[in-house]
């Protein structure tokens, strides 16, 4: 085939500008999940209160961020928030929206992994004489870490990986990078092709990380990862 | 400043049947290609087949759809002629194949979840491979696979809005360009998220009742 002309030297001559955009990528999913899980903590604790404003305000949130596409609520935040006067650079209104995103999956995880922990173990607590915040320390918390620690970790690479997004509103990350090497060298399929090997292996390590972190911190198997976001 | 006009609306309705389209037709091959792929990731007997799906599978979920995206319509563009190639064409082509991949594993994963006795009872009935897959198999496990696919096609709906790196106007793009015409991100951008919601709600409501009457537990929530 004489038509085929791939110069893969174009990417491979710039790795740098590749790993740069993979540490900026790491920078933003480490901080969002972060936030994320702060507000997953926060949102799962709504969730199953008793309040009934509590429940739909912390369920409206969810039901919004699951059901919306990731564009849309970052080009929402992205030309809406300048309107009411908050003005906030690309990278940080991505980082709010990916907050916002693992927030919302954070909290059906947590408050799922929470109600998981089996009413026995409970009622087992309390008749051996422990008060609330002891069955919630040593029971609840442990039982309900143990459910919530491979999903979560599954979650964390889908957040990764939908990252690549916040380049549309000109936010850095790798894909933002590869871009840019892009519109200099026009190699688009080599520069892509090399974008998504990384992002491939980084998915990939990520992965083995976890199940070795969550082998060793909770002897749990990882379920199927069977869903994606999008 | 600019108004929401007929014209306006009449350009997000444009977008919207793009996304619907996109939506419906890689789903549709997205399942052809994904029912062939879960079979013979979880064939028992020939082990290539296995290896081949698995690593396909992994390969695409390992990459971000809009990467996949890119690569795909470049990569199509370069085997291709000088011509273009039609854009919703390789869209539609790389979204069935990444949804394939995706449905490939709920497939595989509903196959393999049906009991291992009911292999057994098919060969004792004298079925062979293909026919207790078809006949005995296969209807028991689209039932533990439906769940998890109604939650597939709810994130399907999600990714098509990345078609905009390939310049294809699905309803993000163009809310987002009305957005920025009419200079009211809040209306115009709302009135896409509520399209989104209005067109996933049922989608996540119906996903939810079917898991409760079935009893079945997915593996990470959508």
């Amino acid at each position: 085939m004489d038509f085929i002309d791939l110069r893969y030297y174009v990417p491979l001559r710039h790795l740098d500008v590749f790993a740069r955009g993979l540490l900026l990528t790491i920078r933003l999913v480490a901080l969002s999940c972060t936030f994320g899980l702060a507000l997953g903590i926060i949102g799962a604790f709504l969730k199953t209160s008793k309040n009934r404003i509590l429940y739909i305000m912390s369920n409206a949130y969810v039901m919004f961020f699951r059901n919306t596409p990731l564009l849309v609520q970052i080009y929402f935040l992205y030309f809406a928030l300048p309107t009411l006067n908050i003005d906030m650079s690309a990278d940080n209104t991505a980082l709010l929206a990916l907050s916002l995103i693992f927030g919302a999956y954070a909290t059906e995880i947590i408050r799922g992994g929470i109600e998981a922990v089996h009413n026995n173990f409970i009622e087992a607590g309390f008749s051996l004489g422990m008060n609330s915040l002891q069955v919630f320390r040593h029971i609840k918390l442990p039982l309900a870490m143990k459910a919530i620690a491979p999903p979560l970790s599954n979650q964390i690479i889908l957040i990764v990986l939908s990252s690549a997004i916040v380049g549309q509103i000109s936010g850095r990350d790798l894909l933002y990078e590869a871009s840019l090497l892009d519109s200099r060298y026009f190699r688009s399929f080599e520069i892509y092709t090399v974008t998504a090997l990384i992002y491939f292996l980084f998915a990939k390590v990520l992965s083995i990380i976890f199940y070795k972190l969550n082998k060793k911190i909770f002897r749990q198997e990882p379920p199927q990862r069977l869903s994606s976001t999008l | 400043m600019n108004s929401i006009g007929i014209n306006e609306l009449r350009y997000m309705l444009q977008g919207l049947s793009m996304t619907l389209r996109l939506w419906v037709v890689s789903f549709f091959f997205g399942m052809i290609m994904g029912i062939i792929l879960g079979i013979a990731k979880s064939n028992h007997k020939i082990k290539v087949f296995r290896w081949i799906a698995a690593a396909y599978i992994d390969m695409i979920r390992g990459i971000p759809l809009i990467v996949f995206i890119l690569v795909g319509y470049f990569g199509a563009n370069y085997l291709g002629s000088d011509i273009d190639l039609p854009r919703f064409g390789v869209a539609s082509a790389v979204l069935s194949l990444y949804s394939a991949a995706y449905l490939g594993e709920i497939f595989r994963s509903g196959i393999e979840s049906v009991h291992k006795n009911q292999w057994e009872a098919a060969s004792a009935l004298g079925f062979s491979y293909v026919q207790s897959l078809r006949y005995v198999i296969i209807p028991q496990a689209i039932r533990i696979t439906i769940p998890s696919t109604i939650g597939f096609l709810i994130g399907l709906l999600k990714g098509t809005s990345m078609v905009i790196v390939i310049s294809l106007t699905d309803l993000t793009t163009a809310s987002r360009r009305i957005a920025e015409h009419t200079r009211m991100p809040f209306l115009v951008l709302g009135l896409a998220a509520m399209v989104y919601f209005v067109l996933n709600y049922p989608l996540t409501k119906l996903g939810e009742k079917l898991e409760e009457k079935y009893k079945i537990k997915k593996g990470s929530l959508t």
